[in-house]
């Protein structure tokens, strides 16, 4: 009965027709709901399964289901491919077989973390999670090209692992480090410094403000709140022991402190380069490659020992 | 200039649909087709397979290309997919050839290529064994279309999941085009698998029908009507 069930060539075959119908169902419940899925991709499927028990996921459920009849059907098949000596068949379906149970794995332990900043020459320490020893990661320098339409060319990083060692993170390489990936998604730059310029009968002041920091000018203490995105505009809070003011500081304004009056000549934002990374952690990797890898090369052999006989 | 090439390439295959099928003419029209992919590389420098005007030509080129190898088939399999072929190129023409001067980073990868390159092959593939099905074309053929057209597309699909792995860090993401892939892979998987059934004819037919409606909806429903990684703008 049971090798009836799983070595049925046509049971197999409808099997994968209906994986096909279910995958259709849900490819088109994630087109339609993109948020419901958004966080898929950062935990273990299971995980991700066991906290969004949802209807809309029925699909999910019944594909694995599916993939385990799959499963064992696939060992039927080989130890048939053995007693009839067929050697790429057989190589096909045993790495069909890896591949599932690689997934299988994947579903319980990849996770990935999404959009880490490192700043060029600090530190990064990357909380990755419980049972899992934290990343140390320092962006040492960033090079790239502009386009003529405004868009990062070329760009290359350089990033300092926790050994010290140095390695060049680039588009489509990524780098390994510890039991995780890194690769590189976008560039950024973090805002390092403000300067504002303000002059009166005296001459010029010039004051540089950095975020999250209190700075001493005129026995006040400035604080930056808040950047319009051309810099042009600052919102600060000024405040001494008395009082405190929300003031917004704008190219060509007067600012009035200890009844003196400034004007705000420039504000001048400086930058710091980052880029930004993904970190992945995927400890099926190399059985999925190497699965896939020689499931590919004994279809093409296969078919390549085959043509001879074909188109005619 | 690129159209120019598009509208030799559509005359020929007009000529063979309205006069006279030869294996000249359809050699003299494949050429035609490898100058003009052959000038995209040497003009723009990467392998014509990004944006829709590239694809669709690069589509019908295999279309053509295969075409050269498939003899002693009936009148009704080389007229339709001449005319196929004639409809991609014409929808062609609409599209605007202008193209970006520059290569984004990801797109900078031996892997690109490939993976657009054999996944077009297997869609050539799949395209005429729905032809075979419709002209009633032998089924030893289709088998064989449908067989080579898996081949190749899991080619395109090993290249594709290294480069997103390397890209994106992830080999598979749930998204509609990679789903949709996915479903191609598995569906011809079990196509392949219906020679080993008794009574296969009708289930061959139907299921090549249903396989060809599922590349094109892949490629171009997927590709022009919804937003995707994939997209072909």
């Amino acid at each position: 009965m049971l090798k009836r069930v799983f070595n049925s060539t046509f049971i197999t075959i409808f099997v994968l027709f209906a994986i096909c119908l279910f995958s259709i169902t849900g490819a088109i419940i994630i087109y339609l709901n993109p948020e419901g899925y958004y966080k898929i991709h950062n935990y273990p499927l299971f995980f991700w399964l066991s906290e969004h028990i949802r209807l809309d996921t029925f699909w999910i459920y019944i594909n694995i289901f599916l993939f385990g009849y799959i499963g064992i059907s696939l060992l039927f098949c080989l130890s048939n491919d053995i007693k009839r000596r067929n050697l790429f068949v057989a190589i096909m379906h045993i790495t069909v077989a890896f591949f599932l149970i690689a997934h299988l794995i994947a579903s319980v332990k990849t996770f990935r973390i999404n959009d880490i900043i490192l700043v060029e020459n600090e530190d990064k320490i990357v909380n990755i999670k419980d049972g899992f020893p934290n990343l140390k990661l320092k962006l040492k320098s960033l090079s790239y090209n502009i386009s003529q339409y405004g868009i990062p060319l070329n760009i290359s990083a350089t990033i300092e692992l926790p050994d010290k060692t140095i390695k060049e993170l680039k588009i489509n390489h990524p780098i390994k480090v510890d039991k995780y990936h890194v690769l590189i998604k976008d560039i950024t730059a973090m805002l390092k410094s403000i300067e504002v310029i303000l002059t009166d009968e005296n001459g010029i002041e010039r004051i540089t403000l950095e975020p999250d920091t209190y700075i001493n000018v005129h026995n006040y203490s400035w604080r930056i709140i808040d950047a319009n995105h051309d810099f042009s505009a600052i919102k600060v809070v000024i405040e001494d022991s008395k009082s405190s003011m929300i003031t917004i500081l704008k190219n060509g304004d007067y600012l009035t402190l200890n009844n003196k009056k400034f004007l705000i000549k420039a504000i001048t934002p400086s930058f710091t380069q980052a880029v930004i990374v993904d970190i992945v952690y995927d400890p099926s990797i190399n059985t999925i490659f190497y699965a896939s890898t020689f499931f590919t090369l004994a279809l093409f052999l296969q078919a390549l020992l085959r043509l001879r006989y074909m188109f005619v | 200039m690129e159209k120019a090439f598009i509208v030799v390439t559509l005359s020929l295959l007009i000529y063979q649909i309205f006069f006279k099928k030869s294996f000249f003419l359809n050699t003299i029209t494949f050429i035609t087709m490898l100058v003009f992919i052959v000038y995209n590389i040497i003009i723009y420098r990467h392998f014509p397979v990004t944006g829709l005007f590239e694809t669709l030509s690069f589509y019908a080129f295999c279309i053509i290309f295969l075409n050269l190898f498939i003899k002693n088939e009936n009148d009704q399999y080389y007229t339709l997919s001449n005319i196929y072929t004639a409809i991609l190129l014409a929808f062609c023409l609409m599209l605007n050839t202008k193209k970006s001067a520059f290569t984004p980073d990801a797109l900078n990868t031996a892997l690109f290529p490939l993976h657009v390159a054999f996944s077009f092959i297997s869609y050539a593939f799949f395209t005429l064994s729905f032809f075979l099905v419709i002209s009633k074309g032998s089924t030893k053929k289709i088998l064989d279309m449908n067989y080579l057209g898996f081949v190749t597309f899991t080619i395109g699909l090993w290249t594709g999941g290294i480069w997103a792995y390397k890209a994106w860090g992830a080999y598979f993401l749930y998204g509609i085009k990679e789903i949709f892939s996915f479903v191609l892979w598995v569906y011809y998987a079990s196509v392949i698998h219906i020679k080993f059934i008794k009574d296969r004819g009708r289930l061959l037919k139907l299921s090549t029908i249903i396989g060809f409606a599922i590349v094109i909806f892949t490629y171009l429903g997927i590709g022009i009507f919804m937003k995707n990684t994939h997209s072909l703008g």
